[in-house]
Formats: C-alpha cells, sequence, structure tokens
C-alpha cells in the first residue's frame, strides 16, 4: 500500500471518529454513503470513474475516487501525424465538500470543495509503420518507440450543487479550478503539447496570458497545467 | 484573465443569493439534551400546514391544499419512524378516537403554547455574511417557558409525556424567468409532566413541496429531536 493511501486511509478513520463524536449526522433520511461516477470524465477522458462519498457531519462530506483512463492522442506540431501518444492514467484522491445550507444537511444542495488526487501515469509513443510496401499492400503497424513513467498530483479547488432525486439517486453538478503537476523524471520536451490533456480539463488556463497575473506562484513550465474541469455525478444512496 | 476573475466571484453571488432565505434556530432545554434518546412517541397537535401557489380557481385550490396536506402527514410519520420516533397526529383530517379530548383539552393546549412562545420569539440572531450559527453550537433558551401544570394527568391518557406543534407554512412566487420557493417550518415540543417547552426549532428553506425536497428536511428535524447533545 502507497504512502498517500495510508494517508488518505488515516485522514479518514480520524475524521469519521472526529466528526462523529462532535455533531448529529442526519444524512439523507439517514442514508449517508453514495456511491458515484463521473460522467463528465468519462465523455473526457474514457476509462472508469467510481466515488463514494461519506456524510462525515451535518456540513461536511469526504468523497474518496478511483479513475482509469486510457487515451491516444494523434496531433502534434512536434510529431509527424502518423504517430500517437498514449496515456494510461491511474488516479487515486479524496474530496472534502462543505455543504452551504445551514438549514438542509450533507449530502444535498450547494457546495465548496477542495480535492487531492495522485496517479501513475504510463506515457507509450508510438509511430505507426507500414510494412509490405513493396508488394503494394499496406499494412499498418503501430510500435512503441518510447515508454516513459509519471507521477501526477492534482489539486483543485470548486464549487457545486448536488440533489437528491426521489430520496435513492443523486446528481452533482460542479466546476473547480485546477492544478495538475506531471513528474516526467527527466526533461521530454514532446511532452509540452500533450500535457494539457493529461490533466482532462474543459478550460486550459495555460493558453490564457492573465494566468501569469493572478498566479505568479506557478510558474508556466513543462509539466505543470492550470485548468478549470467541470463535474458531473450521477450516484445512487447506498445507506 | 477573465475567467479566473469570474470564477471566483460566481459563487460569493450564488451564495448571496442562496444564503439570504435559509438558516436553522435551535433551542433547547438542558434537561431535554439528556433524555432525549429516550423518546419513543410524541403527540402532535393539529398541524398548521399552509402552502400558498398559484391556482386557477378557488376549487382547485381546496382540493390540492388537502391533498398536499394529507401526503405533507405521511412524510411527517414516515420521516418520523426513520428516526424511531412514533409519531401520532391529532387533527380534524385524520380524527377517528378521543375526540372530546382533543377538543377539551388537546387545541386549548396547542393554544396556550402558541400565546407562551408569542411572547417569547426565538433569537435569529445572524453572524457576520448572514451566515446561521451551527446547530453544534450549545443554544438553550434564554427564558424558559413553563405552563400550567394542570394537563399532566394527558401523559395516561396518550402512553406519552411529549406533544408537539408544527408549522410548515410554504409560498410559491413564479416570476418572470424563475420560480421561488420560500418554507417556514417549526416545531415546539412540551413535556406535559414538567410543563416545560423542551425543543424549538425554526427553519427557514427554500424547496419545492414535494416528498424528494421534505423528506431530507423533515427527517433531519426529527433526527435532532432524538440526537441533540
Amino acid at each position: 500500500m502507497s504512502y498517500f493511501v495510508r494517508k488518505i486511509l488515516c485522514f479518514l478513520i480520524l475524521s469519521l471518529i472526529y466528526f462523529q463524536s462532535i455533531s448529529q449526522i442526519s444524512g439523507f433520511q439517514g442514508k449517508r454513503i453514495i456511491l458515484k461516477s463521473d460522467v463528465s470524465k468519462l465523455i473526457l477522458e474514457g476509462g472508469y470513474d467510481v466515488e463514494g462519498e461519506f456524510v462525515l457531519s451535518r456540513h461536511i462530506s469526504l468523497s474518496l475516487n478511483h479513475h482509469f483512463s486510457n487515451q491516444i492522442w494523434k496531433q502534434s506540431k512536434r510529431i509527424t501525424p502518423l504517430d500517437s501518444l498514449q496515456f494510461k492514467k491511474k488516479m487515486i484522491g479524496f474530496t472534502l465538500k462543505k455543504y452551504w445550507n445551514p438549514a438542509i444537511t450533507a449530502p444535498k444542495g450547494f457546495y465548496y470543495s477542495f480535492s487531492m488526487e495522485r496517479g501513475r501515469m504510463d506515457l507509450l509513443k508510438s509511430e505507426i509503420i507500414p510494412v509490405d510496401e513493396g508488394n503494394n499492400i499496406f499494412f499498418p503497424f503501430r510500435q512503441t518507440i518510447e515508454i516513459r513513467q509519471a507521477v501526477i498530483k492534482e489539486f483543485s479547488l470548486g464549487f457545486g450543487y448536488q440533489w437528491i432525486l426521489k430520496s435513492r439517486f443523486s446528481l452533482d453538478i460542479g466546476t473547480s479550478l485546477d492544478y495538475t503537476n506531471v513528474n516526467l523524471g527527466s526533461n521530454w520536451p514532446e511532452f509540452r503539447d500533450y500535457q494539457k490533456y493529461v490533466a482532462g480539463n474543459a478550460i486550459h488556463l495555460d493558453d490564457n496570458p492573465g494566468i501569469g497575473i493572478l498566479f505568479p506562484f506557478i510558474p508556466t513550465l513543462d509539466g505543470r497545467e492550470m485548468g478549470i474541469s467541470i463535474r458531473l455525478s450521477l450516484g445512487i444512496l447506498l445507506f | 484573465m477573465k475567467i479566473p476573475f469570474l470564477f471566483w466571484l460566481l459563487p460569493l453571488i450564488l451564495s448571496s443569493c442562496i444564503g439570504t432565505s435559509s438558516g436553522l434556530w435551535i433551542e433547547a432545554n438542558p434537561a431535554f439534551r439528556e433524555e432525549n434518546q429516550q423518546i419513543k412517541k410524541i403527540i402532535l397537535i393539529d398541524p398548521d400546514l399552509i402552502l400558498f401557489e398559484d391556482y386557477s380557481s378557488r376549487e382547485n385550490m381546496i382540493l390540492d391544499q388537502e391533498i398536499k396536506e394529507g401526503n405533507i402527514l405521511t412524510i411527517l410519520k414516515k420521516n418520523a419512524l426513520l428516526a424511531k420516533i412514533d409519531l401520532e397526529i391529532y387533527s380534524p383530517v385524520s380524527l377517528k378516537k378521543n375526540q372530546i379530548t382533543y377538543f377539551n383539552y388537546l387545541l386549548p393546549l396547542k393554544e396556550k403554547l402558541l400565546q407562551a412562545n408569542f411572547h417569547q420569539e426565538i433569537s435569529t440572531k445572524r453572524r457576520r455574511g448572514g451566515i446561521i450559527s451551527p446547530v453544534s453550537s450549545n443554544r438553550v433558551f434564554e427564558e424558559q417557558i413553563i405552563l400550567d401544570s394542570d394537563l399532566s394527568w394527558l401523559k395516561e391518557e396518550y402512553n406519552t409525556k411529549y406533544f408537539m406543534i408544527m408549522g410548515l407554512i410554504g409560498n410559491k412566487n413564479t416570476k418572470v424567468f424563475r420560480t421561488y420557493y420560500q418554507n417556514l417550518y417549526f416545531i415546539i415540543l412540551l413535556d406535559i409532566e414538567r410543563a416545560e417547552v423542551m425543543y424549538r426549532e425554526v427553519r427557514k428553506f427554500n424547496a419545492k413541496h414535494n416528498p424528494g425536497e421534505l423528506n431530507g428536511v423533515l427527517f433531519d428535524s426529527f433526527n435532532l429531536i432524538k440526537k441533540l447533545k
């Protein structure tokens, strides 16, 4: 078990003990656990996404999530159109939500959120080689020419609204400002063109000149990406 | 440059819109916090359910009010049961037995309770930014509400010492682009043996008058009665 996972589990257990002791938890009709999936991530990145949201107190909830995606990008300035870069991303993280409305308890209503994610990514740079050209038969063959492993860290601050439908299902719509750090281990200039796809954000702020003025502490370097992401989660209230 | 600025302004605008009309105020007797876990049965006297909506005709209004009132009584019972409280409702709609006791004693008791509470309004102090103090804060009555103790025999009659009155006043406003729902919900719980008000709750919230929206609020209310510390 990695150090990060252990840290998350310790945080969850301590939070559960602390919040259970100080407050009266209602949940929604006593249901405090929601199993969710982020549809927006599935549309933008593919793969799968699973999230468990636990109501810790009247207005605070903690989510643990796991996301896997496998994407292939072909467009690039530096690499020829026949070449491609494949990302295999596995992420695990948590989201802390503070529900705002004092009269309605979590997990329903308007909330602010803070989330941290960490994961590993395999990058496979490949090129397509046509074989048997002499006999006029094209049989495209994809050959992997470079494999790299990277560590991704994501932090985000956001807000959203969660509805409870028919006392059984949940619909969570939100947005957040994301900061993603991709550590490749060494410099890799080709990656600069692709890094904005890694974060899976809907709007990339790196292209925006104003970002340097608003966030001067974050230099725009290789492997660092800022953007605005959207969340559209569908879930089911378990118990 | 416009995007980040808008991004940070949006929650502030949203919270100011939502926050102005929501709140939860609770007051409890110190003794209540020790014995509330033992509450098993509560008698609810004539709940006030007033839902103002736009109706095409008076007939529709009366019919709709009756259906909605019936639905809300069902939701109340269901949520009380989920919080492990047996809620017995005595109102003109659902009256089956103890009619003499209801008209001679329960309705005057409700009147007395409302009168006593009218003279001591709930403290609705707000903190900065319109955010209401959280429930976990140690709220107690500034001045204990006491009634005459001549009705303590009702404990044997109804097999519980807890009697409650509640109200849900809902308003629906339709404007050009949006429909607003504003609701005021209150409950006052009386210990008939001590003749003291044990718990008082006022809640303002925006929600449609349907089970999906009301379930969470009503369950939370009964859950607080049972688990307030």
